[in-house]
């Protein structure tokens, strides 16, 4: 639900009743469609997606850094405004005659001019460092008077001041919409690098990619677990495509799936326990599960003579997603989380597969084929009723992956012999490239909060 | 995996194709010159004032050099060769086929993976003798038993060769093997190629295409007739699908090729098959011999 709390933010009575009433109206409208009945949903479905949102103007001030952050190569204001633009929620504005102020505390005349624009919000801080400690000192100023309503304090070492900036980001987010912010979430992606695949991962921003294997063989599909700490992939440095679970904080790679057969697209269940994935060791791909913490148990979910893989959980950990080509074309469809109750969910056009469950439930993205025969990112209501395109630019599309709080996509794109790593808001607007390296990248995967 | 030891393959030939050279030069007439072609050199003359600096250097790690032969011609040479870490005189476990027609070399890639140690000679000059002639007598032997063996189908021989040792097929040679009657039109390349052809598969299927089944019924001779041998299927799609749908496809390719080699009599135990979807893509353009190229099951003698 995007109904926008702006009642924090001091302004004009004026303008404060009209953003009410905007928020109210909003509210009331979207709340009708989410209260009534979805079974008699109407034709008519809003969608209230951050495009259709007023951004907040927002201003930040350059920090006071000194040499802290000369070795780290970023600018502590330059992420602080790339994650509020990001977000889709914020308007990033620029303040004119800051540049003399080198970084120094603004002066409560400079914020109120700020502010008297329009701009009601505004931050500053400035980095410290005390000993083997950083500390992020972070200013707020609201309103006209552009008084400062908050500080907040950050400490940790050198390794964590983006982090330090990307949690500054989400608290503001979070105060003046509601919504959790995914400033410092990952993404892990798969990286052809000398004949072999190899995963790596990056900051949401496409910050720092880094190489997590290097075992010269394919690593394929990684997928986050629930907790962040572990990555199932498919590899064959075994020899045969098997999944395997990699222990993010020692390293450790165990190998959990060796079937004769090609065992792909593993997908953590959301409580972690368990790993569904698919295998073909009786002679056709179905769709199994195990114990994530290892075991002999396994289940078998599909059973039809078809090809069914690329399991994806819902949410609630109720039902899953899947891809199957059992009657004749490429769909997907969804069953209960014992296999049982299996329904279609796609139905147009006759290539359908890798679906993506939203955290919020909201939406399954997943891979579809246009009339041109190139591969876009669809998403589709898991009622199955409402599909939309999401992406439309040129370039084969797919291996759809979202954020945490449902509002992004990440998918890779091909064209001309090159694959990258691109971000979309989830109605298509706001279309980012992350990975810019001389490799090609596939594959990603966006991990749960920060 | 013994894939290695081209230099077995083309050194045989060419030791073939020398001694049949130095046979023609000392006038003899024997069944060995016989075996390397049809009506060859019987005391016909070496020198043939063929094109110089053409040479087959293959498998050193470098690019495939074109070859170029006044008169080529269609001979047929196999080439056998002993496993890895065999010794002159070993029984020979793997032929392959170096057909002298008109397919380019050159290329990179999996040509230069599979005959990486093929060996280079220099030409042998009228007159000539070099060390090749000590495997002479072992080559004739061999020659002979296989013209015997195998009749006269457009000349074979085998040799086995000695591993380091380098050999070099040059136009002089092969001017020696040419039948004389023959003036066929100068094909300028040649094609080797070690191991099975490539099945492949047309979009989005994993049937055997009908121009295919002669090329994998081959394959299946071989295998029946090689039955201790083991071969490995991969399965492989071009860039188009999705990824994971393309481990499916690529998968049931493989499977395709397995039943089909069974089903002519190809031992299950032979046979084992694994998928690698586009992973292992060739080619990355847009062209539809890039997207043909890749849809392809490639087989490995393990």
């Amino acid at each position: 639900m995007e109904c926008v709390l702006l009642n924090r933010v001091s302004v004009t009575r004026k303008t404060q009743l009209v953003r009410l009433l905007m928020g109210g109206f909003v509210c009331v409208l979207a709340g009708t469609f989410f209260v009534s009945d979805e079974s008699v949903a109407a034709d008519l479905f809003i969608e209230t997606s951050r495009s259709t949102f007023d951004p907040i103007p927002v201003a930040v001030f350059p920090f006071q850094a000194d040499d802290v952050l000369q070795s780290l190569g970023f600018s502590a204001a330059e992420v602080l405004r790339s994650d509020l633009q990001r977000s889709r929620l914020f308007r990033v504005e620029n303040i004119e005659g800051v540049a003399d102020l080198k970084g120094k505390n603004p002066k409560p005349a400079l914020i109120q001019r700020v502010s008297a624009s329009g701009v009601h919000v505004s931050v500053w801080g400035k980095l410290e460092r005390r000993g083997n400690d950083i500390f992020l000192d972070a200013f707020l100023y609201e309103g006209e008077a552009g008084r400062k309503v908050l500080r907040k304090v950050y400490t940790g070492n050198e390794t964590v001041v983006r982090a330090m900036l990307h949690r500054l980001s989400n608290m503001i987010i979070e105060r003046y919409t509601g919504q959790r912010g995914v400033a410092g979430t990952q993404i892990a992606f798969v990286a052809e690098i000398d004949n072999g695949k190899q995963l790596h991962v990056m900051g949401y921003d496409g910050y720092r990619p880094r190489q997590l294997t290097n075992n010269r063989s394919l690593n394929l599909f990684p997928q986050w677990s629930p907790g962040k700490h572990f990555l199932a992939f498919t590899s064959y440095i075994d020899g045969n495509p098997d999944i395997h679970v990699m222990d993010l904080t020692t390293g450790e790679i165990r190998n959990m799936v060796a079937f004769q057969g090609a065992n792909i697209t593993p997908a953590w269940s959301p409580d972690g326990k368990q790993l569904a994935f698919a295998s073909s060791f009786d002679g056709d791909s179905d769709i199994y599960t195990i114990q994530a913490s290892g075991g002999t148990k396994l289940q078998q979910l599909t059973f039809s003579p078809a090809s069914d893989f690329s399991p994806t959980w819902s949410p609630s950990g109720i039902e899953i997603a899947f891809s199957s080509d059992r009657r004749g074309s490429l769909q997907i469809y969804v069953m209960d989380a014992d296999g049982s109750n299996v329904r279609r969910l796609t139905f147009e056009g006759r290539y359908n597969t890798a679906p993506a469950w939203s955290p919020d439930g909201r939406w399954i993205a997943y891979t579809c084929r246009n009339k041109q025969g190139s591969l876009k990112i669809c998403r589709v209501t898991p009622d199955g009723r409402q599909s939309v395109q999401v992406t439309k630019s040129i370039g084969n599309h797919e291996s759809a992956s979202w954020s945490p709080d449902g509002q992004h996509i990440v998918f890779s794109g091909a064209s001309r012999g090159k694959s990258d790593i691109y971000s979309v808001h989830y109605d298509g607007s706001g279309l980012v490239q992350l990975t810019s390296g001389p490799y090609r990248a596939s594959s990603p995967s966006w991990s749960l909060w920060e | 995996m013994t894939t290695n030891n081209i230099r077995h393959f083309i050194g045989c030939t060419v030791l073939l194709m020398v001694l049949a050279l130095v046979l023609g030069l000392a006038g003899c007439s024997k069944k060995a010159v016989k075996a390397s072609s049809p009506g060859a050199v019987a005391g016909g003359s070496v020198s043939s004032g063929t094109s110089e600096g053409a040479q087959l250097r293959v498998g050193d790690g470098g690019v495939l050099s074109e070859v170029e032969k006044e008169k080529a011609g269609d001979v047929e040479i196999r080439i056998s060769r002993d496993g890895v870490g065999g010794k002159v005189g070993d029984t020979p476990k793997r032929m392959v086929e170096v057909p002298l027609q008109d397919t380019k070399i050159g290329k990179r890639g999996s040509l230069n993976k599979n005959i990486k140690d093929v060996i280079v000679v220099k030409p042998i000059e009228e007159g000539e003798s070099s060390a090749l002639d000590q495997h002479a007598g072992l080559a004739e032997t061999e020659a002979e038993t296989e013209t015997d063996a195998k009749g006269d189908t457009g000349g074979h021989g085998s040799a086995v060769v000695e591993a380091g040792v380098e050999y070099v097929l040059g136009p002089a040679i092969v001017a020696a093997v040419q039948p004389e009657a023959v003036a066929a039109p100068a094909k300028d390349t040649f094609f080797v190629k070690a191991g099975f052809e490539n099945i492949y598969f047309d979009f989005n299927r994993w049937q055997i295409p009908a121009p295919m089944v002669e090329r994998l019924t081959a394959h299946a001779s071989w295998l029946r007739a090689h039955s201790e041998s083991k071969v490995r299927i991969e399965g492989h799609c071009d860039i188009r699908g999705s990824r994971e749908y393309n481990m499916v496809l690529g998968e049931r390719r493989a499977q395709s090729v397995k039943d089909f080699l069974r089903d002519l009599g190809v031992n299950e135990s032979q046979l084992s098959l694994i998928s690698y979807g586009k992973e292992r893509l060739t080619c990355f353009e847009g062209r539809e011999e890039c997207h043909q190229g890749n849809r392809r099951a490639h087989l490995i003698l393990q």
